[in-house]
């Protein structure tokens, strides 16, 4: 891994970023200075919300999947696949995130082992000066795999979203996750696990972070579940309830307290933080943020076209034109508008900016509307109410 | 909705030195490294980030690095400034390094 610090001008100064000790940092212009990054023209245009570039792609780099969980937000299954890309197309696409200086991809699908050439599209990563990570659900990891993979991913996530192992959203996916984790582990590699938290398994949450840090992983991710995919069918029954959503955040504080484990709650998850009313300005310096899709983020499917987050539907943009998608392209108007027009409650919200008005995709689903307040939030569900009447 | 008018994590039980324990966990292990005297800048830390995001649909909300913060924000970003004084610092003076 390189101990080299890499960095791009932005309009408040620079981005830093180190992968040992895996660190993203915004400086001022002052600071850059110091640090020895010479001044850029960038330094006298008007501050704005969105960065020059994203800072993180998130790369579908396949459809395929060896399970076909009920959850999953991509429609994968052993069939899908056919729209792949092949690796040669991926080059000139990581190419175009290079030269957007794109700090970090992170490498999904489906399940990115089923490529044979998954090794390959993240050495071409690493090669042009892109941090490659992963999430994995386990089950086709091999000793050569590890090997390989300790030294080349900054982090490898592996998904398990229940202990003890037990079939749940159509799969067992923790035996395969738990054997990947330790052979990972083993080889040398930085290894978290994402927990997919829905209504069934929402009380399992302790055994799995427990088990994460008795195991040796760096931290649990717990990722709530979204009206995406093959997860739209099930949601309404599947979703978390409005008890269990106010219960997430300090659930979270207490999991990372008592096992001593970091523990992560995804951007959606950013209105049932802030309805426990922190800090604003302290969510705001480390990056606790809601949706950050179109601003910092960028979403790229398996065919390599783009998307504000790859929850929510692109426009068809290909990555090879990032130049010009990234500051044109229409699939980022929710998410950049929102804060500029948002609707009461979020309005008058003194967490608008950090939220973002929750999951973009929660609040398609459930209102058919991309502009409309996340409904799941419990701050906008009491205003629902209010205005709604008894 | 909860607004009780208290920090997160007050009257939860939550121990401090614990949380401050994880740090290392969370990949800041190399800031102990840095010079002191890199503290001395006019500059700043506007935002920080501690590990990567693996996953491939969300960016994290890193909750235990904002429970830290809570003990001593002000010194983690200061501590960032000086691990990135002291990177930039070997860089120049090492072979010539990649970036920009």
């Amino acid at each position: 891994m390189s101990a080299e610090p890499r960095w791009r001008h932005e309009r408040f100064g620079a981005i830093v970023a180190l992968d040992e000790p895996p660190l993203l940092a915004h400086v001022d212009q002052e600071l850059a200075r110091e640090l020895g990054i010479p001044p850029s023209p960038l330094w006298s245009v008007p501050a704005r919300e969105m960065l020059e570039a994203p800072v993180e792609a998130h790369l579908t780099v396949t459809k395929r999947c060896n399970l076909a969980c009920t959850h999953c937000y991509q429609d994968s299954s052993p069939a899908a696949g056919d729209t792949d890309l092949p690796l040669a197309a991926w080059l000139p696409r990581l190419d175009a995130l290079a030269r957007a200086q794109v700090f970090h991809v992170a490498i999904g699908g489906g399940e990115a082992l089923t490529r044979a050439d998954l090794i390959a599209i993240a050495e071409a990563a690493r090669a042009r000066g892109i941090t490659p990570n992963l999430t994995t659900n386990g089950a086709l990891v091999t000793e050569a795999f590890t090997a390989r993979a300790a030294s080349l991913f900054g982090q490898v996530n592996v998904s398990i979203d229940v202990l003890p192992p037990e079939r749940i959203f159509g799969a067992d996916k923790a035996t395969s996750g738990m054997r990947a984790a330790a052979m990972l582990i083993a080889a040398g590699a930085r290894v978290g696990a994402n927990v997919v938290v829905a209504r069934a398994n929402f009380d399992a949450l302790d055994a799995v972070v427990g088990w994460a840090a008795a195991a040796g992983l760096v931290e649990v991710e717990l990722l709530r579940l979204k009206p995406t995919g093959r997860a739209r069918v099930r949601y309404l029954d599947e979703r978390l309830t409005p008890e269990q959503r106010e219960r997430l955040f300090p659930l979270a504080l207490d999991l990372a307290s008592r096992h001593g484990i970091a523990v992560k709650l995804d951007c959606s998850a950013a209105p049932f933080v802030a309805c426990h009313a922190p800090d604003a300005d302290r969510l705001a310096r480390f990056e606790v943020a809601g949706c950050i899709g179109g601003l910092s983020l960028l979403g790229i499917d398996e065919r390599g076209r783009t998307s504000a987050c790859s929850f929510y539907p692109g426009a068809g943009d290909d990555v090879l034109d990032l130049a010009r998608g990234w500051e044109d392209s229409s699939a980022f108007a929710p998410f950049r508008d929102y804060v500029a027009r948002a609707p009461e409650p979020c309005r008058s919200c003194a967490y608008l900016e950090s939220c973002r008005g929750g999951c973009r995709a929660v609040a398609l689903f459930l209102t058919g509307r991309a502009d409309a307040p996340d409904p799941e939030c419990p701050r906008v569900a009491a205003y629902a109410a209010t205005v709604s009447g008894p | 909705m909860r607004d009780s008018g208290r920090h997160e994590g007050e009257g939860r039980g939550l121990d401090p030195e614990k949380l401050r324990a994880l740090l290392p966990a969370l990949g800041t292990a190399g800031l102990e490294s840095a010079p002191a005297s890199a503290a001395g800048f006019r500059g700043k830390v506007l935002k920080l980030r501690l590990g990567f995001n693996p996953n491939s649909s969300s960016v994290g909300t890193t909750v235990v690095v904002f429970l830290w913060s809570l003990v001593a924000s002000g010194a983690v970003l200061s501590f960032a400034a000086a691990v990135l004084a002291h990177r930039f610092a070997r860089r120049r003076q090492g072979p010539a390094g990649a970036s920009g």
